[in-house]
């Protein structure tokens, strides 16, 4: 088989006579990009074959996506939309004991998960401070039992102040909790989980639910 | 008066109780690591009770006294509500 061979700094362009019958020729390009006028028109049975040289596109960040950019633009590596990462799910391994009229905030002393720095098992325990600002799903559980009856709260609040969500129950002994929300949150944000009650009762320990609190940003 | 006292948690089985639990009520506790910080209307009897307890007693911070008052005064919606 004769080989025809396009050779760097040797040849500029290779014209080839499309006129010409090349079945059975091989042509091979060993080095420059091929373009256009380096492959001929092939006809139905002709053996052709090439070696195309192409660049690499730049490497992504880990966890990047190739996205289109639209007609015309090359594609680009870019963030996962969606799928945020921030958040944290913290508890305390205690039942508290709670005195009437008494509102409790209640500290967190150990984390599931913290992406984030979001809160501090120690310092400011009952915090959940957003570190990255957006849309978060703001959850706590908390499993009242023991003690006298009478109205129970469990309120979301934010700053330390302002009242974002918040559940209440009456005349039952042992009741859950589940109070949830979900708020725009700036940097140095925070949110705290408090409870109050009428009359002396407990907070009781669940491994899985009790006392729990979470964020998570969704947006 | 209004006072902060810092006092000590004690861990009873599995229940953490803090310290003068029968001389707390209208007031906003915060359950921290150990200790626990009351911010309470007190008589002077409860005071002199609480005092001899805490860590520390103390009159409270602006921050505090507004904290306090939000605690007290919002955390009673359920109030509102026909029983």
């Amino acid at each position: 088989m004769l080989f025809l061979n396009k050779l760097i700094n040797r040849l500029s362009q290779l014209t080839i006579d499309t006129h010409k019958d090349w079945g059975g020729y091989r042509i091979e390009n060993v080095g420059a990009p091929l373009v256009d006028t380096d492959v001929p028109r092939a006809r139905a049975g002709d053996i052709l074959s090439g070696r195309f040289s192409m660049a690499r596109m730049p490497d992504g960040a880990a966890g990047e996506v190739l996205t289109a950019q639209g007609p015309g633009v090359d594609p680009a590596y870019a963030p996962v939309a969606g799928g945020y990462t921030e958040g944290a799910r913290v508890y305390r391994d205690s039942d508290i004991a709670l005195s009437a009229y008494t509102a409790v905030l209640i500290g967190f002393n150990q984390q599931r998960y913290d992406t984030d720095n979001i809160h501090d098992p120690v310092t400011n325990n009952s915090r959940l401070t957003c570190q990255t600002p957006g849309k978060y799903l703001i959850i706590g559980n908390v499993r009242w039992s023991g003690g006298a009856t009478g109205l129970k709260e469990t309120e979301i609040r934010l700053n330390g102040s302002t009242y974002i969500a918040g559940v209440w129950s009456m005349d039952e002994t042992s009741v859950a909790h589940c109070v949830t929300t979900v708020y725009n949150l700036n940097a140095g944000d925070y949110v705290e989980l408090y409870v109050w009650a009428e009359a002396t009762t407990y907070i009781k320990y669940h491994p899985q639910w009790s006392p729990e609190f979470m964020m998570q940003r969704i947006g | 008066m209004l006072k902060v006292y810092v006092l000590p948690v004690k861990r009873v089985g599995n229940t953490d109780e803090v310290a003068g639990i029968e001389y707390i009520h209208g007031g906003m506790l915060t359950y921290g690591a150990g200790v626990a910080t009351l911010i309470q209307d007190v008589t002077p009897e409860e005071d002199a009770a609480l005092s001899a307890l805490a860590l520390e007693s103390r009159a409270p911070t602006e921050e505090e006294m507004e904290i306090f008052k939000q605690a007290i005064n919002e955390m009673r919606l359920g109030t509102e509500l026909p029983k």
